[in-house]
């Protein structure tokens, strides 16, 4: 049986803007289990990243959560206070590595540092054996020479080089769930592969759970066991892998699938429409004005989460009645 | 002409300008978050009304003099006192914003056209003239601004007219550098290319593609720097060096009611609240317009 | 660095030689008539021929030039026609003064502007931001003679705080030439009495300009702290699970320090414009009021000689600040 890591349930998001009030998050609902490899996947802007940062407590200005529980371990860290959660969750229990790694990490503060700061904070640790354990962990993400890089500054680093410092920076306090906003989106191609073959082994070195988003599912399909689809601020589908790319049930996974080029098909389809704009968005799915099979009960209600086979749960009326 | 036309026409011009509408749209909501950019927004308005009005609002003539009426404390005749030669204070205050605001104005009026003309030659030419244009404006920035205006205003003489055009030589390399990048980055820009390609001429392509687009950059920075202009012309007045009486200018009655600072402290102060209260309002104005034209403040401001 | 050094000194000569000739040309070319205007319309004919020989100007343009740089490369501006020293001598003592106020004040300025500005940062739109930001812009919006004279007013003549004017009282006289900073030099002495009261004469003028000064430096602190608290490394101080404090002091702090020492330089510059106007109201012997009697006397030499000193003290300034910069952000490789 596996054990429940991270359950995120009914979790509302607004932000707060010039322009009126954006529904960033319309209910969310979402569950993650210890040691699995979970992909969240959505075009940019349908609210997977707002969903990682509201994780860390990190929802920045003017964004505020308006209600939802993040239940991890057991906890509700929504109840938790700043400094509970900064102490206790934070670097401990819950990281993040992001998609621009060299504006991730401070200009005017050499590598090594940066990592070494990150154990101290956490871990009971003096600063000797710190900056020991940073070469350590440096060797471990594959930097070849790390007593150089530790000592240079973040600007001295390509793209792929200072990914791998914000990897074991993220993985050296040995957290149990590392959140992956984009991790290979702005890497060269030849790169991209070689990152998430690291996160791959370590995820089984270090025991921990990942989240990665993207945008991308190849990405996704190459690392995942289980995928969730967003759409426009709504969790859409969520199941295992196979289930997601074999066998997609709701309409806009079935798009984004239609989309990616592979063998079978010779014609790439688009999904008609464009992503709605979030301070009016659509009434019920807010997919329906794109769909295909929209029917008159799609405007009225948001569709409730359906098991459509086992561990395979999709929100879309088609299914509604069918099991 | 009827109506349905013109709303047709209304509408295709809304739709031609719809990113400049929302962008103005988001101007205005982010100024009225902003009290503070309001209330400037409020005082200079009321400061151009006082200016325009003078004659109406002022109680007396501000040179009017009094010979028997010296140095009186304020009072319900003279509500903020008469100075040594018996004029009435409010008024000269009063009558001292056209100054000051005139002052800014015509500084201004100077310095953004050479500033621009100087920074679109520089940059649309490049090389030597470049060369030359950049590195007067970097010699002209080495002096600090009021040290120079001295200098400037002293060998000119001594007189307001000197002051203006002291002021806009210290502060032309600003928007000459401003200009200068500004034209640089539109220059690369393909429909630049375009228009050349259709035979335009450098002066048509100055005028008519690069000159528009720079010109917010430097509204703003000439926002920026009114309150600065109105300062340094009071501190020249102050000098000697600006204004010369009987001008009600508020920097030269700063000047002559020094003497009496200690027993009628009225004479030098109010004067100089004046000053405060205009550059302070200016400075908020441009402080609020750069937070607003700045991608940024406004996106943390959301 | 090295390369950099020389490219940054060779600029800053360039720059200095231009100044020079801006001077000259404000002082010889553009007044028409400099001699008639010191000495008056009715001065006699043998006069007028007479100083024009001594300040050479009865020589062509170009001879009038090279005379003049020559005097400016041998520090030799001739003797001011008002105080009847040479200018050199003048500005030796005169500068030191300006020197100590403008450090003074400049010290005041960091200390409390920094942090304010910080602090406003950090806590943007909230109530100390506010008090600060209206703090700052009356400080940059204030005429820095009236707010002199203000204080002369209150401090002195209410609170009796300060005394009224000057470097010294009248009854103590300058401690044993060092630097010609006058704190410093009692400390070397070891004579706190001296010390005490050149303090004493600081806190008027030194308060004047430090409050505009921070205002400045404040405003900057603010602004460079608001852009790189939305840094994405500033997300990841905090993922890291940091203490708040550290996350703004060590890695927001230090990089919005780099657009704060810039304005540290330039404010240099507002300094010395400043101690023009405050070393006037009261009557503090700098170079500033040195410069204005000058300048209102139409003393050519002693306007020639301070302003060059002037922009030479901020060409420099601005020198040492673009080579601070190297040694604050990393990136920087000249």
């Amino acid at each position: 049986m596996q054990e429940l890591l991270l359950e995120v349930k009914d979790l509302e998001i607004n932000f707060y803007t010039y322009r009126g009030v954006v529904r960033a998050l319309n209910g969310v609902n979402l569950r993650i289990n210890k040691g699995e490899f979970f992909g969240l996947v959505g075009e940019t802007g349908c609210g997977k990243s707002v969903t990682a940062s509201a994780i860390l407590n990190l929802v920045q200005n003017p964004g505020r959560i308006e209600k939802g529980e993040i239940i991890f371990k057991g906890i509700d860290i929504l109840k938790m206070s700043k400094e509970e959660i900064r102490k206790d969750i934070r670097g401990k229990e819950i990281t993040m590595i992001m998609q621009y790694p060299i504006a991730a990490l401070n200009p005017v503060i050499n590598n090594g540092e940066q990592i070494s700061e990150a154990l101290i904070a956490n871990i009971d640790i003096t600063k000797n054996e710190a900056e020991k354990r940073t070469i350590e962990l440096l060797k471990e993400v594959n930097i070849p020479e790390p007593e150089k890089i530790a000592r240079q500054y973040p600007h001295q680093l390509s793209g792929g080089m200072a990914q791998r410092v914000m990897i074991a920076m993220m993985l050296s306090t040995k957290p149990s769930l590392l959140i992956a906003d984009e991790p290979t989106t702005a890497l060269d191609v030849s790169i991209q592969a070689q990152v998430l073959n690291l996160l791959k082994d370590l995820v089984v070195k270090y025991n921990t759970t990942i989240l990665l988003i993207t945008h991308d599912l190849s990405v996704v399909a190459e690392t995942c066991e289980r995928v969730g689809v967003m759409y426009a601020g709504d969790m859409v589908e969520i199941g295992e892998l196979k289930h997601i790319i074999d066998n997609p049930k709701h309409p806009y996974t079935r798009g984004l699938i239609n989309a990616i080029p592979s063998e079978k098909r010779t014609k790439l389809q688009e999904i008609k429409g464009s992503v709605p704009d979030l301070v009016n968005p659509p009434s019920g799915c807010r997919f329906h004005p794109r769909c295909t099979f929209a029917k008159s009960v799609c405007k009225q209600k948001k569709p409730q989460m359906l098991e459509v086979e086992k561990n395979h749960l999709v929100s879309c009326y088609l299914y509604d009645g069918q099991k | 002409m009827n109506s349905n036309n013109l709303h047709k026409k209304l509408d295709s011009w809304k739709k031609k300008h719809s990113s400049e509408i929302s962008d103005i749209k988001e101007s205005l909501f982010l100024i009225k978050r902003s009290p503070l950019t309001t209330i400037g927004l409020i005082i200079i308005l009321l400061l151009v009304c006082v200016a325009i009005f003078a004659p109406i609002i002022a109680p007396y003539n501000p040179l009017e003099m009094h010979l028997d009426n010296r140095l009186s404390s304020p009072s319900k005749e003279h509500l903020l006192g008469t100075d040594e030669l018996g004029r009435d204070i409010l008024s000269r205050i009063i009558y001292g914003a056209g100054v000051a605001l005139k002052i800014m104005l015509i500084v201004l009026a100077i310095d953004l056209p050479l500033g621009i003309l100087l920074g679109l030659i520089a940059g649309y030419f490049g090389g030597w003239i470049d060369e030359i244009i950049m590195r007067m404006a970097d010699i002209f920035m080495a002096f600090p601004r009021l040290v120079l205006a001295m200098a400037i205003g002293t060998a000119l003489g001594p007189s307001l007219r000197n002051t203006m055009i002291a002021i806009a030589l210290t502060m032309w390399p600003v928007y000459a550098r401003l200009a200068r990048g500004q034209t640089l980055s539109i220059k690369e820009r393909t429909f630049i290319e375009a228009e050349r390609a259709l035979g335009s001429s450098n002066l048509k392509i100055i005028i008519f593609n690069i000159l528009p687009l720079c010109f917010s950059t430097l509204i703003v920075r000439a926002t920026l720097d009114m309150g600065n202009i109105i300062r340094i012309a009071a501190g020249m007045s102050f000098l000697g060096l600006g204004a010369q009486p009987p001008t009600p200018d508020w920097g030269l009655m700063i000047s002559s009611g020094r003497n009496f600072l200690i027993n009628q402290w009225w004479v030098p102060t109010f004067p100089g609240f004046a000053i405060l209260l205009t550059v302070f309002a200016f400075n908020l104005l441009g402080d609020g317009i750069r937070d607003i034209s700045d991608p940024h403040l406004r996106r943390g401001q959301g | 660095m090295l390369k950099y050094l020389m490219k940054r000194l060779l600029l800053f000569f360039i720059v200095i030689f231009g100044v020079v000739t801006v001077t000259f040309f404000l002082s010889h070319v553009i007044p028409a008539d400099p001699v008639g205007a010191i000495l008056g319309e009715n001065a006699p004919q043998e006069l007028i021929e007479k100083m024009e020989r001594e300040l050479g100007l009865d020589l062509p343009l170009g001879q009038q030039y090279s005379r003049y740089l020559k005097g400016i490369i041998n520090w030799d501006f001739g003797i001011s026609l008002r105080t009847q020293k040479m200018v050199a001598e003048d500005m030796r003592v005169y500068f030191p003064a300006t020197l100590e106020l403008a450090i003074f004040a400049l010290i005041i300025a960091i200390i409390f502007g920094i942090p304010i500005g910080v602090i406003s940062a950090v806590k943007r739109n909230q109530l100390p931001d506010s008090i600060s930001r209206v703090f700052s812009l009356t400080g940059i919006s204030m005429p820095a003679f009236w707010l002199s004279l203000l204080f002369i007013l209150v401090l002195y003549y209410h609170l009796k705080l300060i005394p009224a004017g000057g470097r010294l009282s009248s009854g103590i006289s300058p401690p044993q030439l060092v630097t010609g900073l006058y704190l410093i030099d009692s400390l070397i002495a070891r004579d706190y009495i001296i010390f005490w009261d050149a303090f004493h004469h600081l806190i008027g003028p030194g308060l004047v300009l430090g409050w505009i000064q921070m205002a400045y430096i404040c405003r900057v602190t603010r602004s460079s702290m608001l852009e790189v608290l939305n840094e994405e490394y500033i997300r990841t101080a905090r993922v890291k699970g940091l203490k708040e404090k550290v996350v703004i002091y060590r890695h927001a702090f230090k990089n919005a320090l780099i657009p704060v020492v810039t304005m540290i330089g330039i404010s240099f510059g507002y300094l010395l414009e400043g101690s023009v106007l405050t070393e006037t109201v009261f009557g503090y012997p700098g170079l500033g009021r040195y410069a204005v009697n000058s300048f209102l006397s139409l003393d050519l030499n002693a306007v020639i000689g301070s302003v060059t000193l002037i922009a030479i003290a901020y060409a420099l300034s601005n020198l040492i600040v673009d080579l601070l910069y190297a040694a604050l952000d990393p990136r920087i490789k000249y």
